[in-house]
């Protein structure tokens, strides 16, 4: 175990069983670590294995899914090992999670304020009363108006950006080393978003935790995040510095991604293939990406790319990373 | 260019049960679309976009106010159900896949409407290959169900079930706000191309500034059922005027770690609730000039307008040069 990583994934493959055909991989061979104060951006669409892979950091992944292969050490435990008693103390207290609807998370018939103060309550041992005004504090911390008075109202009488603040609350309530927030903002409007994210990113960096944030907004990480890795398909494609991401992405769909919020619609069609018919009697083996891929070659179909490591401690999976001369046209 | 849609002091109030107060959704709103243009209506949840949008269409009769579509008014039996505008009006929803029935083959989702037109078998399956074609959707997605598609596909065929009747105004009530950064892009491209190639009208529902701003022609802020600020789509991203549009702007994360949020303009808190409006300007206790000392007694939305409020509207405009500068 490496002292300097608070969360260490390596070669994880998970999987879920399907009915009459081979078992789905939600992940395939995942490699990520965080180091203490680091925050990461994990950027992927829909289906990609996002939230397996948070699912999978917490030792929580959803039966009947199963880890095929690989590790994944939260502060050197694996925190799926351990039986539930034990995962229990270490989930809310060391690492927290912020989900992307709030009102799910909360309990709808009690009260907020009690809500937080049951989290502090059970994992750090204090008297009710005091676990009562610390809480009172957190309310006041993610700066909810009126926090006395909020103290004691239910889930449904917050709007949505102030139930999310409760949940933020919660998950910061016993000064967790890690938090990952997964698709925490996006049900929000726009304002509130970002206020909730300068929130979280200044109390968690107070606090000198880490931070995954998982979304599908690239905007996001490029303000929020000192790496990013890119999940396609269970993979992750490309991890990179976030500076160096925006200004030479490397991986064909780091790029397709990149260009879906540019407003040249002519760097667009450039970089994106339409499923076509001839994509789906592409063979299996190759590269996940190459039905979508306006780069594929021959190869590509052949044989699947192992990650290639590039300067700068970043690394693309692909077997024709996309050259500097490129990239440099301005993708954002 | 002629006027299609005309919306003239739009109010549009909801009761309340067991109580006397009301709703007040829509606030006296004017704005008007040409033919073949496209007007955007901004802001947060809350602030009545979707029921202008329903006012427009004719399914909800507005309190006050009037609106016209084609020279006539809209209102009482007269709406996109009834014989006379059937087809000329169209709407895209916001969750593809709910908008679609589930156990009709596309093909026929896409021809349903001409149905209703009284088309021909004939005519009715050469336009929805027609329709398809337009789309990108190959041959064979014709006949497939709706969970067959990805959410981008699905999406296609719901604008494409819009188009096939050939309108002349599309209510676009975010069509892109479920969908992935990917599909997202490919629909608003493909928007774009459906306006230059048949000259439809839209009118674009969003909270997303970044779309509205590569779609829209033109673009209405609206805050607590009322519109702030209009301007045409260029000027307004370049130079907003009201204190809320700057903040809106300044509150969106642009896709580059080298542009700087400018802070000092964003706004606080959360959007009022609509049945008790605050007196005075109801942006008052949110907008960042009054935090920075202005007060906070204003008149309701003069800012952009008014000239007692100039030292706000000029900060604005130097801070939105800085918000802007780096943008493509």
């Amino acid at each position: 175990m490496d002292a300097t990583r608070i969360l260490e994934i390596s070669d994880l493959w998970v999987s879920f069983p399907a009915y009459r055909s081979e078992p789905v991989r939600a992940l395939k061979g995942v490699d990520l670590s965080i180091a203490p104060g680091e925050f990461i951006g994990l950027v992927g669409e829909s289906g990609s294995g996002k939230t397996t892979l948070a699912r999978a950091a917490m030792g929580l992944v959803p039966p009947p899914g199963v880890i095929e292969r690989g590790s994944v050490l939260f502060d050197g435990r694996d925190l799926a090992r351990l039986d539930d008693e034990a995962r229990r103390s270490v989930l809310g207290r060391e690492l927290a999670m912020v989900i992307a609807n709030p009102r799910a998370e909360l309990n709808p018939v009690l009260p907020v304020g009690r809500q937080i103060s049951n989290v502090i309550y059970y994992h750090l041992g204090v008297r009710r009363a005091e676990a009562d005004r610390r809480a009172l504090d957190m309310l006041r911390a993610v700066r909810i108006p009126d926090a006395e008075r909020r103290f004691g109202a239910f889930p449904h009488e917050l709007s949505g950006g102030m139930a999310q603040r409760v949940v933020i609350a919660i998950a910061l309530s016993c000064s967790p080393k890690l938090v990952i927030s997964d698709d925490a903002t996006s049900g929000l409007d726009v304002t509130v978003q970002t206020q909730v994210l300068d929130l979280l990113k200044r109390m968690v960096g107070e606090n000198g935790a880490s931070a995954l944030f998982i979304t599908r907004d690239i905007a996001i990480t490029a303000h929020f995040c000192s790496r990013i890795a890119v999940l396609y398909s269970g993979e992750i494609v490309e991890l990179a510095p976030t500076a160096t991401f925006f200004e030479r992405p490397a991986h064909p769909y780091s790029i397709t991604l990149l260009a879906a919020f540019s407003h040249s619609a002519e760097l667009r069609a450039r970089w994106t293939r339409l499923p076509d018919a001839a994509a789906d009697a592409l063979p299996a083996g190759g590269c996940s990406f190459a039905s979508r891929c306006v780069r594929r070659r021959e190869r590509c179909l052949a044989e699947a790319p192992a990650p290639r490591p590039l300067a700068g401690g970043r690394f693309v999976r692909c077997h024709f990373p996309v050259d500097e001369s490129v990239a440099a046209e301005g993708v954002t | 260019m002629s006027v299609l849609l005309e919306v003239q002091n739009l109010v549009k109030r909801f009761p309340l049960s067991g109580s006397r107060k009301t709703v007040q959704a829509v606030n006296g709103v004017d704005f008007s679309i040409a033919r073949g243009e496209t007007l955007a209506l901004v802001g947060e949840s809350g602030s009545g976009k979707t029921t202008i949008g329903r006012c427009v269409m004719g399914l909800i009769d507005p309190t006050a106010g009037g609106i016209s579509f084609d020279g006539k008014p809209m209102g009482r039996g007269r709406d996109i159900r009834s014989r006379e505008l059937r087809g000329r009006i169209q709407l895209v929803f916001q969750e593809p896949a709910e908008s679609l029935d589930p156990r009709m083959r596309i093909g026929e989702t896409l021809g349903e409407p001409l149905r209703y037109l009284g088309l021909p078998r004939a005519e009715r399956e050469r336009r929805v290959r027609e329709v398809a074609g337009r789309l990108g959707l190959a041959e064979r997605t014709l006949d497939q169900f709706p969970a067959e598609l990805s959410a981008g596909q699905q999406q296609r065929v719901g604008i494409g079930r819009a188009v096939i009747t050939r309108p002349e105004l599309i209510v676009l009530d975010e069509p892109t706000s479920a969908l992935d950064p990917t599909a997202r892009a490919e629909i608003v491209d493909l928007l774009i191309r459906l306006q230059r190639e048949l000259g439809t009208a839209y009118l674009f529902i969003s909270h997303d500034l970044s779309t509205v701003r590569f779609l829209s022609h033109r673009v209405a802020v609206l805050y607590l059922g009322a519109i702030v600020e209009q301007a045409e789509a260029e000027a307004l991203f370049a130079r907003p005027l009201h204190p809320y549009s700057v903040g809106l702007l300044a509150s969106v994360l642009l896709p580059d770690p080298k542009l700087k949020r400018v802070s000092a303009v964003t706004l606080e808190g959360e959007i009022p609730s609509p049945i008790d409006l605050p007196p005075g300007c109801s942006l008052a206790g949110r907008c960042p000039f009054v935090k920075a000392g202005h007060p906070a007694n204003l008149r309701r939305f003069d800012c952009a307008s008014g000239s007692r409020n100039r030292r706000a509207i000029q900060q604005a405009i130097a801070f939105s040069g800085e918000v802007d500068s780096g943008s493509p």
